[in-house]
């Protein structure tokens, strides 16, 4: 008697949640990345066994395919790994939480036991514009600005009189 | 037309409901965080954890019909699993890639017990010859240190175990159909396209199907593999200081 699909697909099925729960739970990127591909791998037996059940040759196809796709995002995956990893030499994905607004802080990203040492990050960054509304609430003018800027306001009403 | 066989399984009578795969899952669930928690902490939870998902697969074991080549799928299910559980487990990245490593060979077992074997050598090349090689390149590269704080730490441990094991628990449920083989019927067959007069292992009709009915997407994933190599190419040839910043836009004005 030969092994049953259900069987194959169980199999699969137990692979899958491994991936998935590697995929949740580890906080190195590449160990991420790795779990991504235990998932291809996973989908890919099922597709397996139902070539051999279905007895053609899709299954199999897809599971070539499957295989393409999974060797171009290994490859694109570590490209954007290294690069990461030269801007801010750590592999936590957690570090690019910083990416949100600083106004509101993700806390989990300050993890504080194992010694950890903030790495400088090159974003670009916004030049500021005006003054901040709670530390200046009520800007005055200085006089002397203000004088001048009543003379303008003269001057134009003159040459307006003029023409 | 396609007709579903909806199995006739009232929920809420408890004893229709498949226990022993819910008591597996529970329990490699349980020993899963366990195994997660004490590889940092204690050896005595690691032990425990050890022991529980033993007994799992002991129950997994029993449930499995028992002839030879079934043992031969068994060993090789059961590694995939273990390397799984070991991704999952080890602290050390060098470690948890290994498991990965046993996890894809075992997998390579399963394609050659399933009569693919052109799909069990392409895993085998791509992924333990290829892939795993250049993910532990990159971890040499990147992690030339000891263990650090993102290796050690886990992103919300027992609620993604949780989670993953009801997922697990209902995907084992809808693959399986209480007291009977699920998909042994005729009625599953009807839904495929058509069926090969040859044996579906062989790899002469796998490169006949494939270079005729899907030339098109044969052509597709060339052009996604070319394109991929380019955006590899053309990120890594970046240099890190690159970026525009503000200062390096005001000396350009």
């Amino acid at each position: 008697m030969n092994i049953l699909t259900e069987h194959v697909l169980v199999a699969g099925a137990a692979l899958f949640a491994l991936g998935l729960l590697g995929f949740l739970t580890r906080r190195s990127l590449i160990l991420v990345f790795i779990s991504l591909e235990l998932m291809l791998a996973a989908v890919s037996v099922n597709f397996v066994a139902f070539s051999r059940l279905h007895q053609n040759y899709q299954g199999q196809i897809m599971a070539i395919f499957v295989l393409t796709v999974a060797a171009c995002e290994a490859a694109l995956a570590l490209t954007l790994i290294v690069s990461l990893y030269r801007r801010i030499r750590s592999l936590d994905f957690q570090v690019w939480n910083a990416l949100g607004e600083t106004s509101h802080p993700y806390d989990g990203a300050t993890p504080g036991q194992l010694g950890f040492v903030p790495t400088p990050m090159d974003f670009p960054r916004l030049t500021t514009a005006g003054l901040d509304p709670m530390d200046f609430p009520s800007p005055v003018t200085p006089p002397e600005i203000a004088n001048s800027i009543r003379a303008d306001d003269t001057l134009e009403t003159e040459r307006a009189s003029n023409d | 037309m396609i007709e579903f066989i909806v199995a006739q399984i009232d929920p809420r009578n408890l004893s229709d409901w498949d226990w022993p795969s819910i008591v597996a899952v529970a329990l490699i669930a349980w020993g899963t965080i366990l195994l997660q928690v004490g590889m940092i902490r204690s050896r005595r939870q690691v032990i425990m954890g050890s022991c529980i998902v033993l007994a799992a697969g002991v129950i997994a074991f029993l449930r499995a019909p028992h002839e030879l080549n079934h043992y031969l799928f068994l060993a090789f299910a059961g590694l995939a699993t273990a390397g799984g559980i070991g991704l999952l487990v080890f602290r050390d990245p060098v470690h948890a890639a290994l498991g990965f490593a046993t996890t894809i060979l075992s997998t390579c077992g399963l394609f050659f017990l399933q009569s693919s074997p052109f799909i069990g050598a392409a895993m085998l090349i791509v992924y333990a010859g290829a892939t795993i090689i250049v993910f532990l390149f990159v971890l040499m590269y990147a992690q030339q240190s000891d263990l650090t704080y993102y290796d050690v730490r886990l992103t919300a441990p027992i609620l993604s175990v949780v989670l993953t094991s009801i997922f697990l628990a209902v995907l084992i449920h809808a693959v399986q159909v209480p007291g009977q083989t699920a998909f042994s019927g005729p009625e599953y067959r009807a839904m495929s396209n058509e069926r090969t007069s040859e044996n579906p292992g062989n790899t002469r009709g796998l490169g006949r199907s494939m270079f005729t009915d899907y030339l098109f997407a044969v052509e597709m994933a060339g052009a996604l593999l070319t394109l991929s190599a380019v955006g590899a190419i053309a990120v890594s040839l970046q240099k890190p200081g690159s970026s525009p910043t503000v200062e390096s836009a005001g000396r350009n004005e």
